[in-house]
């Protein structure tokens, strides 16, 4: 038998992994999830894996007939991408603080 | 083409097979491609926080932005996975119809909330009431349990009346278990009743051992069948799995049930005793008084027919006449006797060693007189029967006469005669002869 931690840890795991809620109906059940009632608990759990198989099955649809592994490439994109607009933000921020330190410095003198 | 140049292709074509061995199959591919994309997948989130970057800004983006992005692109996969099993003709459930129902089942939930919850206190409240027995009573166990039932949501929700009618079913069903328990409790309460009645028809009839008596106590004893009684109130609700039902059971039966039996047993025990002492003084009894008549009575009378019945034939009227009276008188007597043994046969089994072995070894001397005096008859019915048979001189020769008189010799049709017949009528002509010897004499 499940236990209720190992039944939240599910719960959990199931909320994140679904693409139909917002982040905010998953930070609410989330928060939620303590104090639910067992039933609750299971009813929402059983539910919501219902639904993601539903979507995990269509990805599974989607990526046999992706034999040039494009989604994957696409994947891959999103972070190469990611990374380097997050080390430009943080660069241009940094030039900026710098910059900042300049002005002040010399306004100081 | 040399044999090189065959060792060559032969080899090519080896490598080549190899190849296609150790390639993967298709459904191998496509299932290490999905391990791939979606391990992929779960680790984005982590590789991005580990990427040193120092601004707020940048933090926000790759917690907060980029995770949208992965989201929108396995939305965009997803959906287009609706669209390849559409066009294979698999009737899916659209995106959108899937998020309004989850969206629409969780409202409901939410709802509902504090409905599940009274259900589940209360609930809670029913395995604690059943877990602990605050009282064993049936009465009070049903009565705390309606109470219960009372206590639960008039008008729940769409979504918690399920489970608002599996947990009344279940308190319904244990109400039910409880009802059957108080009836078998009442049946239990009988059985110690009849203990207690059966104890006192034991003690009148120590104080008072007539038959009356005897037959009332033989009929209680014989109502209190323990071992049906358990089977019918007990079977099947002490073992197998523990609940609260059977730890009431357990309880009625070690405590009520088996404090019946056991002083049941005991009344039993020590009335066993006593009657196993009685019956003995009776077969002792019974033994010495057959020996007093027998001594007395038939033994000189057993004397005397013996040697009548040895000899071949009675021809005076008067001493056949005696016989057959001493014979008939003999076999009413044994045949009586017989009769009184019979009637302790079955209790025979509870007799001491000692006496049970008097018992037995009188009982078969009885058996062996009436079977004697029955074999004599059928000797002399057949002994007679010869007196008829008139071509027994066909079985013997004449040789001639001596100074103790005829004297005669089986002849060959005889020695032809089957050995049962032989022996029929060898006593039939020393029978004769006998006779004729008399016939002489007198």
């Amino acid at each position: 038998m499940t236990s209720r931690k190992q039944k939240e840890k599910l719960l959990q795991q199931e909320l994140v992994h679904s693409l139909l809620l917002s982040q905010k109906q998953k930070d609410f059940w989330l928060s939620k999830m303590i104090g639910l009632p067992e039933k609750v608990l299971d009813r929402i759990l059983d539910f919501l894996k219902i639904k993601n198989n539903i979507i995990n099955n269509y990805i599974d649809t989607v990526l046999q007939n992706d034999q040039a592994h494009l989604y994957l490439s696409e994947l891959a994109t999103i972070l190469k991408l990611a990374k380097n607009e997050a080390f430009m933000i943080d660069e241009s921020k940094e030039k900026e603080a710098a910059e900042f330190l300049l002005q002040d410095n010399l306004n100081q003198i | 083409m040399s044999e090189e140049l065959h060792k060559q292709i032969d080899q090519k074509q080896a490598e080549i097979d190899q190849k296609a061995k150790e390639a993967p199959s298709f459904e191998d591919q496509i299932s290490q491609y999905r391990t791939t994309f979606f391990a992929k997948v779960d680790q984005a989130q982590a590789d991005l926080l580990a990427i040193h970057i120092t601004s707020p800004e940048a933090k926000k983006y790759l917690e907060e932005e980029v995770p949208q992005k992965i989201l929108l692109m396995l939305i965009k996969a997803s959906q287009k996975g609706f669209e390849i099993q559409t066009e294979k003709g698999k009737n899916p459930q659209p995106l959108a119809e899937i998020k309004d129902e989850l969206e629409g089942f969780l409202a409901q939930e939410e709802i509902e909330i504090p409905q599940f919850a009274t259900i589940e206190k209360i609930d809670h409240q029913n395995k604690e009431l059943e877990l602990h027995l605050p009282f064993t009573e049936p009465d009070k166990l049903i009565e705390a349990k309606r109470k219960l039932i009372a206590e639960l949501p008039e008008n729940s929700g769409t979504h918690a009346q399920s489970y608002k009618k599996e947990v009344e079913q279940n308190i319904q069903d244990s109400i039910t278990d409880l009802a059957k328990f108080k009836a078998d409790q009442t049946l239990v309460k009988m059985v110690s009743v009849d203990v207690q009645a059966f104890k006192a028809q034991v003690e009148k009839y120590e104080k008072d051992p007539s038959e009356a008596n005897s037959i009332l106590v033989e009929q209680k004893r014989s109502s209190l069948n323990f071992k049906k009684l358990g089977d019918d109130i007990f079977n099947g609700k002490i073992d197998g799995q523990s609940t609260f039902m059977s730890s009431l059971y357990q309880k009625l039966w070690q405590e009520q049930f088996r404090s019946a039996e056991d002083l049941f047993n005991d009344i039993n025990a020590k009335l066993e005793v006593k009657e196993k002492i009685s019956l003995i003084k009776q077969v002792e009894k019974m033994l010495k008084d057959i020996e007093v008549n027998e001594n007395q009575l038939l033994a000189p009378q057993w004397k005397s027919y013996e040697e009548m019945a040895s000899l071949t034939f009675i021809e005076d009227p008067k001493q056949k006449a005696h016989f057959t009276e001493l014979e008939e008188g003999l076999l009413k007597a044994y045949l009586i006797l017989k009769t009184t043994t019979s009637n302790l046969e079955l209790t025979k089994d509870k007799l001491a060693f000692e006496t049970q072995q008097k018992f037995v070894q009188k009982n078969n001397e009885i058996s062996d007189k009436i079977r004697q005096i029955e074999v004599n008859r059928q000797t002399r019915k057949t002994r007679e029967s010869f007196i008829e048979m008139r071509d027994l001189s066909t079985y013997i020769d004449f040789l001639g006469t001596e100074e103790n008189g005829k004297i005669y010799r089986f002849n060959p049709a005889y020695e032809a005669l089957p050995s049962e017949r032989k022996q029929d009528v060898r006593m039939a002509i020393e029978f004769m002869m006998n006779k004729n010897q008399q016939e002489v004499q007198t």
